[in-house]
């Protein structure tokens, strides 16, 4: 038997004494990133932006009427106040589509169904208020925080 | 051992790799999407300490091909392969060049860089560094399941019986 697997069957343990080294590093790695992804963090967001295929198409303030539209997206995108609910389509049949649901009293955003694929991966990333970014890869769709802007007036 | 018999093993090693992954993607991510218990490491892992180093990769290969065409998504391969070839690389050169680490340290540290590879290489692809701060609890969620891979393959080892140990190696 090779030597590795000599020592695994030989050891009663399943530890080694430079492992504490491994565990070391792996903690201030881990640590290092948390205070520095908190050093980064952005104080308020008052909306979000929606991209498809890195163009913006939308930007909604919280508490708003209406979105705003660019690039004639309003064409593909339906607005639902009642249901806080965004519906973008991507294609001409409006088979594909993500729906994008919002909490005005919260000021939080996410992703709350897709036909994007089986495991539907956008739609179980956690709410984004003013950090992080939720990524749609197979449609491309990408929402993010706006950061204290006031509403733009609608581009048709 | 023959070239065949290390061919054989190989090949259904690679296929309970596959099949892991793939039953794998039919449960919810943990937590934070994208993240996964990484059972199907198991049989890397177990590839690398029976068969070779070699044929370790070669398994990651097949297992990432293959599992993301069977699961429906085939733009994860794009994350996975890379990150899964540096995470096996450091495992690798973990275990066989440092004497006095466990298979159970090289399997965390191999998970951690993984899903953190995974993490950056996803916001370079889709350019968009938003998905940066959910870094540190994948970092934590790899720990995790880096324990649970290789503890498992540490019990693997110690049930296989010697004379099938001597038959295989």
């Amino acid at each position: 038997m090779e030597k590795g697997l000599n020592n695994i069957k030989s050891s009663n343990k399943p530890f080694a004494i430079f492992d504490v080294a491994i565990y070391l590093l792996l903690a201030i790695t881990v640590l290092a990133l948390i205070f520095s992804i908190n050093a980064c963090n952005n104080s308020d967001s008052n909306g979000f932006n929606v991209f498809i295929d890195d163009q913006k198409v939308l930007t909604y303030i919280y508490g708003d009427e209406t979105p705003s539209f660019f690039n004639d997206s309003n064409d593909y995108i339906v607005f639902d106040s009642d249901k806080s609910t965004i519906t973008v389509f991507l294609d001409e049949k409006r088979s594909e589509f993500n729906v994008i649901s919002f909490d005005n009293a919260d000021k939080t955003v996410q992703m709350s169904n897709s036909t994007c694929s089986s495991s539907k991966d956008c739609v179980s990333m956690p709410k984004i208020s003013t950090n992080g970014a939720i990524y749609c890869a197979p449609h491309k769709l990408k929402i993010s925080p706006v950061i204290n802007q006031k509403s733009d007036p609608v581009v048709g | 051992m023959k070239y065949s018999y290390k061919l054989t093993a190989t090949a259904v090693l690679a296929s309970l790799s596959v099949i892991a992954f793939v039953i794998e993607n039919l449960f919810p991510p943990l937590f934070i999407a994208g993240a996964k218990m990484g059972v199907s490491n198991i049989f890397i892992l177990l590839t690398m300490l029976l068969i070779g180093k070699k044929h370790a990769f070669a398994v990651l290969i097949v297992k990432v091909v293959l599992g993301s065409l069977f699961a429906g998504n085939p733009s994860a391969i794009l994350y996975s392969l890379p990150s899964g070839l540096i995470a096996l690389t450091v495992e690798t050169l973990l275990f066989f060049g440092v004497k006095r680490v466990s298979i159970v340290a090289c399997s965390v540290a191999g998970a951690v860089i993984n899903v953190t590879l995974q993490n950056v290489t996803f916001c370079i692809i889709t350019d968009s560094t938003g998905y940066l701060i959910y870094l540190p609890y994948l970092a934590l969620i790899g720990i995790l399941s880096g324990l649970i891979v290789g503890f498992a393959v540490y019990l693997i080892i110690k049930i296989l019986p010697n004379n099938l140990l001597e038959k295989i190696c």
